[in-house]
This record gives C-alpha cells, structure tokens and sequence, in this order.
C-alpha cells in the first residue's frame, strides 16, 4: 500500500516529470502503431501502463497530473483539438473511476485498469453524442465497451507487472 | 486479480453482451421503417413497411400495383413495356429502390 513517507516531496516532483516524459513517448509509440479495426475511438492506451505500474507508489493527485499532462501536450503535439477533447473527456473519468476503484481497496491494478479503459471509451462516447447531438452514436456502445476491457485487462496486466519490478523508485 | 475484479469483469462483460443484443435487435427492427413512393421526382406517398397493403400507383394508362407484405415490397404489375419494375422483386433495406423509368415512379425504403 502507498504510504506518504514512502518518497519524499522533491523526489515525487522529480517522478512526476520523468514520468510525464515517458508517458507522452508512449503515446507516441502508440501513434505508430495502427490499430485500426474501423471503430473510431479503438485505441490501446498505452500510456495507462505508467498510471497503473505507479498506482501503488505515488499519490493519485500526481498520476491525475501525470495523465492530464500528457493528454494536454500529446493532443497539442499529435493530435488536433478534436482529439484533445475526446482524449482529455474519456482520460477525465476513467480517472476519476479508478481513483473510486482505489480508494475501495477492493481491487488489483488489473481491475482498476479495466475500469479504467471502460470508462475512458464511455467518456468519449458521451462527449461525441453531445457533439454530434446524435443518438446513433450508441451503435458503438458495445463495440467500445468489449475494447475497453480488452485493452484495460492488458494494460493492467502489462502495468501490474511493471510496478512489481519497481520496488526501488 | 482479486475477487472484486472478477465480478466488475463478469459485470462488465455481461453489460457488453447485453448492449450487443440490445444494439443488435434496434438496428434490425430500424431496418426499412417506410415506403417512400415518388411520381415524376414528387413525393406521391409515405406508408409504413410494417402494414401489409396493395397500392395503386396512378399513371396515365393503367396502374401500376405495389404490394407491401411482410415488412418487403415489390412492384406487383407495371403498365409499362418492360416490366424491369416487376422484375427487381421484393426490396426491404434501407436505401433499396425499385424505379420504373417509363412511368417515372421511384419507390424507395427509408
């Protein structure tokens, strides 16, 4: 479990910087790979690996500045400001969800994860309905909820295993 | 995995199932809701997909007929030379269209 005396404050600065950086060069790395399976708004979500490998050891107001950070410059780098408000929505509420997940302590980063990618697609798809102001939009529901926990479980999985080998940060 | 991320698993996959049949069963019964009858580029009448029904489309010779029947139409006599109408059969997709060039009529599935 985290505990505030773990790291100290200079020390969780400096991790929050290093791991904006590494997290905006994932979601880079995911712009490379095409994942296109014709479902607007199907993406991997690569940089949650970052989130849920340090769920454990940093605070959640850090990983809330780690994922918005990178939301806000990778939008600006990548993106366009349509991404950027369907990327900024969905990374929102899934944290939101996962920091609820949490703080039950009922769950494992992998469940956390899987909320996580579920409520990130769910976020999204609202914002494009009230964009669009169409209801046809819900077509894409169950298509986008079956990506959310795939890709939840293997960021989770994939986040969980990281943060094990990360005793020492 | 804990024992709470099995069951928000199980839950969520459920929900997906359930959206998939929901979501499924809403595009079908959305597929071909009315019968758009168009004369010489005019709507000449809007009738829904669900009513069986015969229709008859005026023209300057004979009808032509239209039978509606089990959520499909088709185009059941045509007074015209070449009976292309007749023989496009039955259409119950959106978008699905019989047109009779003669006569000018349009019907289409919307």
């Amino acid at each position: 479990m985290y505990n505030e005396n773990n790291i100290s404050k200079s020390k969780r600065v400096a991790l929050t910087g290093v791991m904006v950086a590494l997290s905006m060069l994932l979601s880079y790395l995911e712009t490379l790979i095409p994942l296109n399976i014709g479902i607007p708004g199907v993406k991997l979500g690569l940089a949650n690996v970052v989130v849920i490998a340090l769920i454990e050891k940093l605070p959640f107001g850090n990983l809330f500045l780690i994922s918005t950070i990178r939301v806000l410059l990778s939008a600006l780098l990548f993106g366009n400001s349509a991404t950027l408000l369907f990327s900024v929505s969905g990374a929102v509420l899934s944290l939101i969800v996962m920091f609820v997940l949490k703080r039950s302590e009922k769950f494992s980063s992998v469940g956390i994860s899987i909320a996580g990618g579920v409520s990130h697609n769910i976020g999204q798809l609202l914002v494009a309905a009230f964009l669009s102001g169409s209801m046809r939009i819900v077509y894409y529901i169950p298509a986008l909820l079956l990506s959310g926990i795939i890709t939840g479980l293997i960021i989770g999985i994939f986040g969980a295993y990281i943060g094990k080998r990360l005793k020492e940060v | 995995m804990k024992k709470a991320d099995i069951i928000l698993l199980t839950v969520l996959l459920f929900v997906t199932c359930l959206a998939f049949i929901v979501i499924s069963h809403f595009k079908k019964s959305n597929i071909g809701r009315t019968v758009v009858i168009e004369i010489d580029g005019r709507e000449y009448e809007r009738v829904s997909l669900s009513d069986d029904k015969v229709i008859r489309i005026p023209t300057d010779s004979n009808d032509s007929v239209l039978v509606i029947n089990k959520s499909s139409c088709y185009m059941e006599s045509a007074d015209c030379p070449d009976k292309i109408c007749v023989r496009r059969g039955a259409i119950e997709k959106v978008g699905e269209s019989i047109i009779c060039v003669p006569k000018k009529i349009v019907v289409y599935i919307e």
